[in-house]
């Protein structure tokens, strides 16, 4: 049952109101249990005793959520996510959960266009393994990133590159013989199967094992977390944050007071140096690099398929629509970008 | 008690840029650990730099203070803050708000001091 079943709205107007609020602090990440039923209930009171409409009172839903999602969750508990609301721990298992999805679909596609059965050879199994392997190691590096973990975040990503590329190499020098005959429902399951155990291993669990130690009294760890913490989780431009790190670095120096009693958690204080007005145009910058070099990514693999067209394909033409229309698309987000500049 | 007449830490985030601003406009410059130093010799002692260098790049992203680089005393370079046009125009208005809003606030708690003296037992409210 939803708050509303309960709450009986004056306006059809209000309760379109409250259901945009309830579902807005639903996805707001780390909200307290019963917040949108607390929120909703002082909301109605206002609305029926003044017999105002609630935008009236209170203006936009989506702006009075976050208003009273910020509210609400601690500075600790935002502190601790990233720009999407995720910690190290909740992004690592959205990733796999992500790649587990996108195998059970690709296995869905194969099945409807080639039929029920695959052969693989010890060269497809070789290309498999090094995209699979590959691919978890590059989940490892999108948590390792959201946790401020520059240098291991580079780390995964290189391992994950270097899979790639191992198991392509060795796909071209195995032999192409068909080993066996398998269902392709198997190959859904295995996706199945790893989302299923990514969703399944506590966020707790994973949020340790990507927080790096920082010992008490080790002002230059601490001063170096800062830093990767505003330049991965904040999205900041590495010479703004070595200019906060130099900043506190001078103040512990003049000060003589230790990192951690000067500006207690670096993650909180990561967060009040980053949360200025300028964040969110800082966010955006990210999102259009993200979507950048996927357009790019795309082109290569559009213009592969150009070389050798299948004109009565219907996956070919599908393929080169999404392909235009993501392009324009990151055409347009440019253009959208460069004119706020 | 010291720690009653402290201000709780909500007031002294919403009246932090306030307070630096009419600091910064009182002199021509200022670094981090220096208006640490002038909020503490004010009354302002429990304000950290945990929440103060925050409040300086908040006021920076606003256009309220510019920031430049400058030599420090025989040792690395500071980081100077410098009150803007901009920052100025918003301390006069925040000021003349602050200014409201305490006389307000004063006139809430004077309403109350008849009855304090009442229950006291005053002796011109007893007769």
């Amino acid at each position: 049952m939803t708050t509303q079943e309960k709450l009986n709205w004056p306006r059809d107007e209000d309760e379109t109101w409250a259901a945009a609020v309830e579902l807005r602090l639903a996805l707001a990440p780390h909200s307290p249990e019963g917040l949108a039923g607390r929120v909703l209930a002082e909301a109605y009171e206002a609305v029926t005793e003044t017999g105002r409409s609630a935008r009236e009172l209170f203006g936009e839903p989506e702006a009075y959520a976050r208003a009273a999602a910020d509210e609400h969750v601690t500075e600790e508990a935002r502190a601790r996510t990233d720009s999407r609301g995720m910690t190290p721990g909740e992004r690592f298992t959205a990733a796999l959960v992500a790649v587990g999805g996108t195998g059970i679909a690709i296995s869905v596609i194969r099945w409807i266009r080639e039929g029920l059965w695959v052969t693989p050879s010890w060269s497809s199994i070789a290309a498999f393994a090094g995209i699979a392997v590959g691919a978890l190691l590059f989940c490892a590096g999108i948590g390792a990133w959201s946790a401020g973990r520059i240098k291991g975040a580079g780390g995964f990503g290189a391992a994950a590159g270097a899979a790639l590329g191992n198991g392509i190499a060795a796909a071209v020098y195995l032999p192409d013989d068909e080993l066996l005959r398998m269902p392709v429902p198997v190959l859904a399951a295995a996706g199945a199967l790893l989302a299923a155990a990514a969703a399944g291993i506590p966020n707790a669990v994973l949020d340790r094992w990507f927080a790096p130690s920082l010992p008490h009294g080790d002002d230059e760890r601490w001063l170096s977390r800062l830093e990767s913490l505003l330049r991965t989780r904040h999205a900041m431009r590495a010479a703004e944050a070595h200019s906060h790190v130099q900043e506190a670095r001078l103040h512990l120096a003049t000060s003589g007071e230790s990192a951690a009693d000067a500006f207690d958690d670096v993650e909180v204080y990561a967060l009040r140096l980053a949360e200025g007005p300028r964040r969110e145009a800082r966010l955006e910058r990210r999102k259009l690099y993200g979507v950048t070099l996927l357009a790019a990514a795309i082109l290569v693999v559009l213009v592969d398929k150009l070389a050798d067209p299948e004109p009565t394909s219907f996956w070919f033409w599908l393929y080169v629509v999404t392909a235009v229309y993501w392009v324009g698309h990151t055409a347009a987000r440019w253009r959208q970008a460069l004119r706020r500049r | 008690m010291g720690s009653a007449q402290s201000p709780q830490p909500a007031w002294m985030r919403g009246v932090l840029p306030l307070c630096l601003l009419s600091v910064l406009d009182s002199e021509d410059r200022s670094y981090g650990y220096a208006l640490l130093g002038r909020l503490s010799d004010a009354g302002l002692e429990n304000m950290k730099a945990a929440t103060l260098y925050p409040a300086l790049t908040r006021l920076e992203e606003e256009g309220a203070v510019e920031v430049e680089w400058g030599a420090g005393d025989g040792g690395p370079g500071r980081k100077y803050y410098r009150i803007t046009e901009r920052g100025r125009a918003r301390l006069h208005g925040d000021e003349a708000a602050w200014r409201a809003f305490a006389a307000t606030v004063e006139s809430v708690l004077a309403d109350r001091a008849p009855r304090e003296r009442k229950e006291q037992g005053e002796p011109g409210e007893q007769a």
